[in-house]
Protein backbone atom coordinates (compact mmCIF):
# COMPACT_ATOMS: atom_id res chain seq x y z
CA UNK A 1 0.00 0.00 0.00
CA UNK A 2 1.36 3.40 -0.91
CA UNK A 3 2.22 5.57 2.05
CA UNK A 4 0.39 8.59 0.63
CA UNK A 5 -2.94 6.77 0.88
CA UNK A 6 -2.32 5.93 4.51
CA UNK A 7 -1.14 9.46 5.29
CA UNK A 8 -4.14 11.00 3.51
CA UNK A 9 -6.54 8.88 5.56
CA UNK A 10 -4.72 9.64 8.83
CA UNK A 11 -6.80 12.78 9.41
CA UNK A 12 -10.12 10.88 9.36
CA UNK A 13 -11.94 10.59 12.66
CA UNK A 14 -13.69 7.27 13.29
CA UNK A 15 -16.90 7.81 15.20
CA UNK A 16 -18.78 5.01 16.91
CA UNK A 17 -22.41 4.75 15.82
CA UNK A 18 -25.37 2.45 16.40
CA UNK A 19 -23.81 0.34 19.19
CA UNK A 20 -27.04 -0.72 20.84
CA UNK A 21 -25.47 -3.16 23.23
CA UNK A 22 -22.00 -4.43 24.05
CA UNK A 23 -20.28 -6.45 26.70
CA UNK A 24 -16.83 -7.71 27.56
CA UNK A 25 -16.30 -11.41 27.21
CA UNK A 26 -12.88 -12.00 28.76
CA UNK A 27 -10.42 -10.44 26.32
CA UNK A 28 -13.08 -10.10 23.59
CA UNK A 29 -15.77 -7.50 23.07
CA UNK A 30 -19.21 -8.41 21.78
CA UNK A 31 -21.10 -5.62 20.01
CA UNK A 32 -24.53 -5.50 18.44
CA UNK A 33 -25.56 -2.64 16.20
CA UNK A 34 -28.75 -1.89 14.28
CA UNK A 35 -29.07 -5.35 12.79
CA UNK A 36 -29.19 -8.76 14.42
CA UNK A 37 -25.53 -9.48 13.89
CA UNK A 38 -23.37 -9.69 17.03
CA UNK A 39 -19.76 -8.88 16.22
CA UNK A 40 -16.97 -10.49 18.19
CA UNK A 41 -13.98 -8.18 18.37
CA UNK A 42 -10.67 -9.81 19.17
CA UNK A 43 -8.35 -8.11 21.68
CA UNK A 44 -6.61 -5.88 19.10
CA UNK A 45 -9.86 -4.95 17.40
CA UNK A 46 -11.34 -4.20 20.81
CA UNK A 47 -8.44 -1.86 21.56
CA UNK A 48 -8.82 0.03 18.29
CA UNK A 49 -12.59 0.27 18.73
CA UNK A 50 -12.01 1.57 22.25
CA UNK A 51 -9.76 4.29 20.86
CA UNK A 52 -12.57 5.62 18.65
CA UNK A 53 -13.28 8.44 21.05
CA UNK A 54 -12.66 11.49 18.88
CA UNK A 55 -9.07 10.63 17.97
CA UNK A 56 -7.92 10.64 14.36
CA UNK A 57 -6.81 7.48 12.58
CA UNK A 58 -3.21 8.71 12.82
CA UNK A 59 -3.53 9.17 16.57
CA UNK A 60 -5.02 5.71 17.00
CA UNK A 61 -2.21 4.18 14.95
CA UNK A 62 0.34 6.03 17.07
CA UNK A 63 -1.12 4.59 20.29
CA UNK A 64 -1.22 1.09 18.80
CA UNK A 65 2.37 1.36 17.57
CA UNK A 66 3.60 2.40 20.98
CA UNK A 67 1.78 -0.59 22.45
CA UNK A 68 3.11 -3.03 19.86
CA UNK A 69 6.58 -1.70 18.96
CA UNK A 70 7.51 -4.88 17.08
CA UNK A 71 4.89 -4.23 14.42
CA UNK A 72 5.88 -2.05 11.51
CA UNK A 73 3.98 1.27 11.50
CA UNK A 74 2.76 0.89 7.93
CA UNK A 75 1.40 -2.58 8.69
CA UNK A 76 -0.33 -1.29 11.80
CA UNK A 77 -1.87 1.65 9.89
CA UNK A 78 -3.13 -0.55 7.08
CA UNK A 79 -4.59 -3.18 9.41
CA UNK A 80 -6.23 -0.50 11.55
CA UNK A 81 -7.77 1.16 8.50
CA UNK A 82 -9.05 -2.15 7.17
CA UNK A 83 -10.60 -2.94 10.53
CA UNK A 84 -12.22 0.49 10.71
CA UNK A 85 -13.63 0.09 7.18
CA UNK A 86 -14.98 -3.32 8.23
CA UNK A 87 -16.67 -1.66 11.20
CA UNK A 88 -18.02 0.98 8.83
CA UNK A 89 -19.46 -1.76 6.60
CA UNK A 90 -21.11 -3.19 9.73
CA UNK A 91 -22.54 0.28 10.41
CA UNK A 92 -20.84 0.51 13.79
CA UNK A 93 -18.31 3.20 12.86
CA UNK A 94 -18.28 6.06 10.42
CA UNK A 95 -15.03 7.66 9.25
CA UNK A 96 -15.52 11.40 8.97
CA UNK B 1 -45.62 -4.25 -8.47
CA UNK B 2 -42.79 -5.54 -10.59
CA UNK B 3 -39.36 -4.06 -9.96
CA UNK B 4 -37.98 -3.95 -13.47
CA UNK B 5 -34.84 -2.03 -12.55
CA UNK B 6 -33.96 -4.63 -9.95
CA UNK B 7 -34.42 -7.39 -12.49
CA UNK B 8 -32.13 -5.67 -14.97
CA UNK B 9 -29.58 -4.99 -12.28
CA UNK B 10 -29.67 -8.63 -11.19
CA UNK B 11 -29.34 -9.83 -14.76
CA UNK B 12 -26.45 -7.53 -15.50
CA UNK B 13 -24.41 -7.62 -12.41
CA UNK B 14 -24.69 -10.84 -10.57
CA UNK B 15 -27.20 -13.51 -11.17
CA UNK B 16 -27.28 -14.14 -14.88
CA UNK B 17 -24.65 -11.99 -16.48
CA UNK B 18 -21.20 -12.55 -15.04
CA UNK B 19 -18.64 -10.26 -16.61
CA UNK B 20 -16.95 -12.69 -18.93
CA UNK B 21 -19.23 -15.67 -19.41
CA UNK B 22 -17.87 -18.28 -21.75
CA UNK B 23 -19.44 -18.26 -25.20
CA UNK B 24 -21.79 -21.18 -24.59
CA UNK B 25 -23.11 -19.53 -21.43
CA UNK B 26 -23.53 -16.23 -23.23
CA UNK B 27 -25.94 -17.75 -25.72
CA UNK B 28 -27.84 -19.43 -22.91
CA UNK B 29 -28.00 -16.22 -20.89
CA UNK B 30 -29.23 -14.23 -23.86
CA UNK B 31 -31.95 -16.81 -24.50
CA UNK B 32 -33.05 -16.59 -20.86
CA UNK B 33 -33.06 -12.79 -20.94
CA UNK B 34 -35.07 -12.80 -24.17
CA UNK B 35 -37.60 -15.15 -22.61
CA UNK B 36 -37.91 -13.00 -19.49
CA UNK B 37 -38.47 -9.81 -21.48
CA UNK B 38 -40.99 -11.42 -23.85
CA UNK B 39 -42.80 -13.06 -20.98
CA UNK B 40 -43.03 -9.77 -19.08
CA UNK B 41 -44.29 -7.97 -22.14
CA UNK B 42 -46.81 -10.65 -23.08
CA UNK B 43 -48.16 -10.66 -19.54
CA UNK B 44 -48.32 -6.87 -19.75
CA UNK B 45 -46.11 -6.55 -16.71
CA UNK B 46 -43.84 -4.21 -18.63
CA UNK B 47 -44.43 -2.16 -21.79
CA UNK B 48 -42.83 -3.12 -25.10
CA UNK B 49 -41.80 0.49 -25.58
CA UNK B 50 -41.33 3.32 -23.13
CA UNK B 51 -42.91 6.75 -23.60
CA UNK B 52 -39.65 8.32 -22.52
CA UNK B 53 -36.29 7.05 -21.27
CA UNK B 54 -35.75 5.93 -17.69
CA UNK B 55 -32.22 7.28 -17.65
CA UNK B 56 -29.76 9.35 -19.59
CA UNK B 57 -26.05 10.00 -19.78
CA UNK B 58 -24.86 13.54 -20.39
CA UNK B 59 -21.30 13.86 -21.67
CA UNK B 60 -21.20 17.52 -20.76
CA UNK B 61 -17.91 18.47 -22.37
CA UNK B 62 -15.19 17.24 -24.69
CA UNK B 63 -12.67 19.00 -22.48
CA UNK B 64 -10.48 17.02 -20.14
CA UNK B 65 -7.51 17.82 -17.91
CA UNK B 66 -6.01 14.34 -18.39
CA UNK B 67 -5.07 12.31 -21.44
CA UNK B 68 -5.68 8.69 -20.53
CA UNK B 69 -4.23 6.05 -22.80
CA UNK B 70 -7.43 3.99 -22.73
CA UNK B 71 -10.01 6.80 -22.94
CA UNK B 72 -13.02 5.20 -24.61
CA UNK B 73 -14.38 8.44 -26.01
CA UNK B 74 -11.33 10.53 -26.95
CA UNK B 75 -11.91 13.08 -24.19
CA UNK B 76 -9.77 16.18 -24.57
CA UNK B 77 -10.23 16.51 -28.32
CA UNK B 78 -10.59 20.15 -29.44
CA UNK B 79 -14.21 19.94 -30.60
CA UNK B 80 -16.83 22.54 -29.62
CA UNK B 81 -19.39 21.83 -26.90
CA UNK B 82 -22.98 23.00 -26.93
CA UNK B 83 -23.62 26.01 -24.68
CA UNK B 84 -24.49 25.86 -20.99
CA UNK B 85 -27.81 27.46 -21.91
CA UNK B 86 -28.55 24.51 -24.17
CA UNK B 87 -27.56 22.01 -21.46
CA UNK B 88 -29.95 23.78 -19.08
CA UNK B 89 -32.66 23.38 -21.71
CA UNK B 90 -31.74 19.69 -22.16
CA UNK B 91 -31.96 19.20 -18.39
CA UNK B 92 -35.41 20.79 -18.33
CA UNK B 93 -36.60 18.65 -21.22
CA UNK B 94 -35.42 15.50 -19.43
CA UNK B 95 -37.26 16.52 -16.28
CA UNK B 96 -40.40 17.28 -18.29
CA UNK B 97 -40.16 13.82 -19.88
CA UNK B 98 -40.08 12.19 -16.45
CA UNK B 99 -36.57 10.77 -16.74
CA UNK B 100 -35.48 9.27 -13.41
CA UNK B 101 -31.71 9.14 -13.45
CA UNK B 102 -28.71 10.78 -15.06
CA UNK B 103 -25.07 9.82 -15.47
CA UNK B 104 -22.95 12.97 -15.59
CA UNK B 105 -19.67 12.49 -17.42
CA UNK B 106 -17.47 14.10 -20.05
CA UNK B 107 -14.59 14.75 -20.63
CA UNK B 108 -14.23 15.94 -17.10
CA UNK B 109 -17.53 17.39 -15.89
CA UNK B 110 -16.00 19.39 -13.02
CA UNK B 111 -14.29 21.57 -15.64
CA UNK B 112 -17.69 23.24 -16.05
CA UNK B 113 -17.28 24.80 -12.60
CA UNK B 114 -20.49 26.20 -11.12
CA UNK B 115 -22.28 25.69 -14.44
CA UNK B 116 -22.23 21.95 -13.67
CA UNK B 117 -24.23 22.55 -10.51
CA UNK B 118 -26.69 24.83 -12.35
CA UNK B 119 -27.42 21.95 -14.74
CA UNK B 120 -27.63 19.43 -11.90
CA UNK B 121 -29.94 21.78 -9.97
CA UNK B 122 -32.55 21.64 -12.73
CA UNK B 123 -32.55 17.83 -12.71
CA UNK B 124 -32.30 17.62 -8.91
CA UNK B 125 -35.35 19.88 -8.54
CA UNK B 126 -37.09 17.54 -10.98
CA UNK B 127 -36.41 14.57 -8.68
CA UNK B 128 -33.62 12.98 -10.69
CA UNK B 129 -30.84 10.90 -9.14
CA UNK B 130 -27.23 10.98 -10.31
CA UNK B 131 -24.10 9.05 -11.05
CA UNK B 132 -21.21 11.50 -11.30
CA UNK B 133 -18.07 10.32 -13.07
CA UNK B 134 -14.91 12.32 -12.38
CA UNK B 135 -11.14 12.01 -12.48
CA UNK B 136 -10.94 13.95 -9.20
CA UNK B 137 -8.46 16.53 -10.46
CA UNK B 138 -10.60 19.51 -9.42
CA UNK B 139 -12.18 18.05 -6.32
CA UNK B 140 -11.67 19.97 -3.11
CA UNK B 141 -13.65 20.67 0.04
CA UNK B 142 -15.60 23.52 -1.58
CA UNK B 143 -16.57 21.31 -4.52
CA UNK B 144 -17.62 18.53 -2.15
CA UNK B 145 -19.85 20.95 -0.24
CA UNK B 146 -21.61 21.87 -3.48
CA UNK B 147 -21.89 18.26 -4.63
CA UNK B 148 -23.25 16.96 -1.37
CA UNK B 149 -26.80 18.27 -1.73
CA UNK B 150 -27.68 15.95 -4.63
CA UNK B 151 -29.08 12.45 -4.54
CA UNK B 152 -26.57 9.95 -5.92
CA UNK B 153 -26.51 6.33 -6.90
CA UNK B 154 -22.81 6.90 -6.62
CA UNK B 155 -19.89 9.25 -7.25
CA UNK B 156 -17.30 7.53 -9.38
CA UNK B 157 -13.63 8.44 -9.15
CA UNK B 158 -11.30 6.88 -11.70
CA UNK B 159 -8.07 5.53 -10.26
CA UNK B 160 -5.95 3.52 -12.65
CA UNK B 161 -3.18 2.48 -10.31
CA UNK B 162 -2.45 1.70 -6.69
CA UNK B 163 0.74 3.72 -7.01
CA UNK B 164 1.34 7.24 -8.39
CA UNK B 165 3.81 6.22 -11.07
CA UNK B 166 1.31 3.79 -12.63
CA UNK B 167 -1.74 6.07 -12.61
CA UNK B 168 0.19 9.18 -13.72
CA UNK B 169 1.77 7.28 -16.61
CA UNK B 170 -1.61 5.96 -17.79
CA UNK B 171 -3.43 9.26 -17.31
CA UNK B 172 -0.69 11.42 -18.79
CA UNK B 173 -0.37 14.00 -16.00
CA UNK B 174 2.07 13.91 -13.11
CA UNK B 175 0.34 14.42 -9.78
CA UNK B 176 -3.03 13.19 -11.01
CA UNK B 177 -2.92 10.10 -8.76
CA UNK B 178 -2.66 12.19 -5.60
CA UNK B 179 -5.64 14.26 -6.73
CA UNK B 180 -7.68 11.15 -7.47
CA UNK B 181 -6.85 9.56 -4.10
CA UNK B 182 -7.72 12.81 -2.29
CA UNK B 183 -10.97 13.07 -4.24
CA UNK B 184 -11.96 9.52 -3.30
CA UNK B 185 -11.18 10.24 0.33
CA UNK B 186 -13.24 13.46 0.29
CA UNK B 187 -16.23 11.74 -1.33
CA UNK B 188 -16.36 8.92 1.21
CA UNK B 189 -15.56 11.28 4.08
CA UNK B 190 -18.58 13.40 3.11
CA UNK B 191 -20.77 10.30 3.26
CA UNK B 192 -21.43 10.13 -0.48
CA UNK B 193 -21.44 6.63 -2.00
CA UNK B 194 -17.97 6.22 -3.49
CA UNK B 195 -17.27 3.96 -6.43
CA UNK B 196 -13.71 3.52 -7.67
CA UNK B 197 -13.37 2.65 -11.33
CA UNK B 198 -10.17 1.02 -12.51
CA UNK B 199 -9.37 0.14 -16.11
CA UNK B 200 -7.04 -2.81 -16.41
CA UNK B 201 -4.24 -2.52 -18.97
CA UNK B 202 -0.59 -3.43 -19.40
CA UNK B 203 0.82 -0.76 -17.03
CA UNK B 204 -1.34 -1.78 -14.05
CA UNK B 205 -2.13 -5.44 -14.70
CA UNK B 206 0.20 -6.71 -11.97
CA UNK B 207 -1.22 -4.43 -9.28
CA UNK B 208 -4.94 -5.15 -9.45
CA UNK B 209 -5.08 -6.87 -6.06
CA UNK B 210 -3.31 -3.93 -4.43
CA UNK B 211 -5.84 -1.66 -6.15
CA UNK B 212 -8.73 -3.59 -4.59
CA UNK B 213 -7.23 -3.03 -1.15
CA UNK B 214 -6.60 0.66 -1.88
CA UNK B 215 -10.21 1.15 -3.01
CA UNK B 216 -11.46 -0.49 0.14
CA UNK B 217 -9.49 1.58 2.61
CA UNK B 218 -10.44 4.72 0.70
CA UNK B 219 -14.01 3.86 1.63
CA UNK B 220 -15.36 2.64 -1.73
CA UNK B 221 -18.70 0.86 -1.57
CA UNK B 222 -18.02 -0.62 -4.96
CA UNK B 223 -15.10 -1.10 -7.33
CA UNK B 224 -15.87 -1.32 -11.02
CA UNK B 225 -13.04 -2.81 -12.99
CA UNK B 226 -12.27 -4.60 -16.19
CA UNK B 227 -10.06 -4.50 -19.21
CA UNK B 228 -10.31 -1.40 -21.45
CA UNK B 229 -12.68 -1.48 -24.43
CA UNK B 230 -11.52 -1.24 -28.03
CA UNK B 231 -12.96 2.21 -28.70
CA UNK B 232 -11.62 5.76 -28.91
CA UNK B 233 -8.07 6.36 -27.80
CA UNK B 234 -7.67 2.75 -26.68
CA UNK B 235 -7.58 1.78 -30.37
CA UNK B 236 -4.74 4.25 -31.07
CA UNK B 237 -2.78 2.96 -28.08
CA UNK B 238 -3.64 -0.70 -28.47
CA UNK B 239 -0.07 -1.96 -28.78
CA UNK B 240 0.98 -0.05 -25.69
CA UNK B 241 -1.89 -1.07 -23.40
CA UNK B 242 -3.14 -4.45 -24.59
CA UNK B 243 -3.01 -7.58 -22.44
CA UNK B 244 -3.08 -11.14 -23.73
CA UNK B 245 -6.14 -13.30 -23.12
CA UNK B 246 -4.39 -15.66 -20.73
CA UNK B 247 -3.27 -12.83 -18.47
CA UNK B 248 -6.70 -11.21 -18.38
CA UNK B 249 -8.20 -14.57 -17.47
CA UNK B 250 -5.76 -14.87 -14.55
CA UNK B 251 -6.65 -11.35 -13.39
CA UNK B 252 -10.38 -12.11 -13.51
CA UNK B 253 -9.77 -15.25 -11.47
CA UNK B 254 -7.97 -13.17 -8.84
CA UNK B 255 -10.82 -10.68 -8.88
CA UNK B 256 -13.34 -13.47 -8.38
CA UNK B 257 -11.49 -14.51 -5.20
CA UNK B 258 -11.41 -10.90 -3.98
CA UNK B 259 -15.08 -10.49 -4.90
CA UNK B 260 -15.93 -13.34 -2.56
CA UNK B 261 -13.61 -12.09 0.19
CA UNK B 262 -15.11 -8.60 0.13
CA UNK B 263 -18.76 -9.67 -0.04
CA UNK B 264 -20.85 -7.56 2.31
CA UNK B 265 -18.11 -4.96 2.61
CA UNK B 266 -17.32 -3.72 -0.92
CA UNK B 267 -18.82 -4.89 -4.20
CA UNK B 268 -16.33 -5.78 -6.90
CA UNK B 269 -17.96 -5.65 -10.30
CA UNK B 270 -16.19 -6.50 -13.52
CA UNK B 271 -17.26 -4.75 -16.69
CA UNK B 272 -19.22 -6.72 -19.24
CA UNK B 273 -17.84 -8.06 -22.51
CA UNK B 274 -19.06 -5.34 -24.95
CA UNK B 275 -20.23 -7.81 -27.62
CA UNK B 276 -22.34 -9.66 -25.09
CA UNK B 277 -23.58 -6.32 -23.71
CA UNK B 278 -24.68 -5.14 -27.16
CA UNK B 279 -26.58 -8.36 -27.82
CA UNK B 280 -28.30 -8.02 -24.50
CA UNK B 281 -29.27 -4.41 -25.17
CA UNK B 282 -31.08 -5.46 -28.35
CA UNK B 283 -33.36 -7.67 -26.27
CA UNK B 284 -34.09 -5.07 -23.64
CA UNK B 285 -36.68 -2.34 -24.32
CA UNK B 286 -34.72 0.85 -25.08
CA UNK B 287 -34.61 2.85 -21.84
CA UNK B 288 -31.66 5.25 -21.94
CA UNK B 289 -30.19 7.96 -24.15
CA UNK B 290 -26.70 9.37 -24.27
CA UNK B 291 -26.13 12.99 -25.22
CA UNK B 292 -22.68 13.92 -26.47
CA UNK B 293 -20.95 17.27 -25.87
CA UNK B 294 -21.91 18.45 -29.39
CA UNK B 295 -25.56 17.61 -28.79
CA UNK B 296 -25.58 14.36 -30.73
CA UNK B 297 -27.95 11.84 -29.21
CA UNK B 298 -26.88 8.20 -29.14
CA UNK B 299 -28.32 4.96 -27.86
CA UNK B 300 -25.27 4.20 -25.73
CA UNK B 301 -21.52 4.68 -25.50
CA UNK B 302 -20.48 1.65 -27.54
CA UNK B 303 -22.56 1.87 -30.71
CA UNK B 304 -21.24 4.31 -33.36
CA UNK B 305 -24.73 5.50 -34.32
CA UNK B 306 -26.57 8.73 -33.61
CA UNK B 307 -30.32 9.20 -33.56
CA UNK B 308 -30.53 13.00 -33.59
CA UNK B 309 -29.11 16.21 -32.18
CA UNK B 310 -30.59 18.37 -29.45
CA UNK B 311 -29.85 21.50 -31.51
CA UNK B 312 -32.17 20.34 -34.28
CA UNK B 313 -35.19 18.97 -32.43
CA UNK B 314 -36.63 18.21 -29.01
CA UNK B 315 -35.50 15.14 -27.07
CA UNK B 316 -39.12 14.01 -27.02
CA UNK B 317 -39.15 14.00 -30.85
CA UNK B 318 -35.79 12.19 -30.97
CA UNK B 319 -37.13 9.58 -28.57
CA UNK B 320 -40.01 8.76 -30.92
CA UNK B 321 -37.38 7.30 -33.22
CA UNK B 322 -34.85 6.19 -30.59
CA UNK B 323 -37.22 4.07 -28.51
CA UNK B 324 -37.14 1.28 -31.05
CA UNK B 325 -33.76 2.03 -32.62
CA UNK B 326 -31.95 -0.87 -30.97
CA UNK B 327 -33.86 -3.03 -33.43
CA UNK B 328 -32.99 -0.82 -36.39
CA UNK B 329 -31.66 -2.85 -39.31
CA UNK B 330 -28.27 -1.07 -39.26
CA UNK B 331 -27.86 -1.74 -35.56
CA UNK B 332 -28.79 -5.39 -35.89
CA UNK B 333 -26.38 -5.81 -38.80
CA UNK B 334 -23.59 -4.03 -36.93
CA UNK B 335 -24.02 -6.00 -33.71
CA UNK B 336 -24.40 -9.22 -35.70
CA UNK B 337 -21.04 -8.57 -37.37
CA UNK B 338 -19.28 -8.53 -34.00
CA UNK B 339 -18.47 -12.08 -33.02
CA UNK B 340 -15.85 -11.22 -30.43
CA UNK B 341 -14.44 -8.11 -28.84
CA UNK B 342 -11.44 -7.84 -31.15
CA UNK B 343 -13.87 -7.43 -34.08
CA UNK B 344 -14.41 -3.91 -32.76
CA UNK B 345 -10.98 -3.09 -34.17
CA UNK B 346 -11.99 -4.12 -37.69
CA UNK B 347 -15.61 -3.10 -37.95
CA UNK B 348 -16.72 0.14 -39.60
CA UNK B 349 -17.50 2.62 -38.16
CA UNK B 350 -15.45 2.09 -35.02
CA UNK B 351 -16.98 3.79 -31.96
CA UNK B 352 -15.34 7.09 -31.00
CA UNK B 353 -12.74 6.60 -33.73
CA UNK B 354 -14.70 7.00 -36.99
CA UNK B 355 -17.54 9.48 -37.44
CA UNK B 356 -20.85 8.28 -36.00
CA UNK B 357 -23.44 7.33 -38.59
CA UNK B 358 -27.00 8.65 -38.41
CA UNK B 359 -29.69 5.99 -38.16
CA UNK B 360 -32.29 8.33 -39.63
Amino acid sequence: MHNFVIEALGELVPEKINARKSRDEKEFLLVRGKNKKILVLNPTAKEIYGLCDGRTVAEIVKVMCSKYPDIDRERMALDSLKFLRDMEASELVVLK
Amino acid sequence: MFDFQQLVSDLREEKLMPSVPVKGNQVELLKISDKIFKNMQNRRVYPKELGSPLGCQLELTHRCNLKCKQCYNQSGCPKPDISIGKWLDVAKQLVDMGVFECVISGGEPLLLGDDLFKIMDVMHDGGMRFVLVTNGMLMNEQTIDKMNKYDYYWVQVSIDGSRPEIHDEIRGVKGSWKNAVNAAKLVSQAGMPLVVSHVIQKDNMDYVVEMVETSYILGAKRMITGRFTYTGRAIENKEEIDIDKQKIKQIYQLLKIRHDQYTGRMEIITSTDPVFYLRYRILEPCNVLLIRPNGDVKLDCVLPFKVGNVMDESIRDIWQFAKTAWRNEKVLKYVGSLKEESDMLRVHPRPYTDEDVSLR
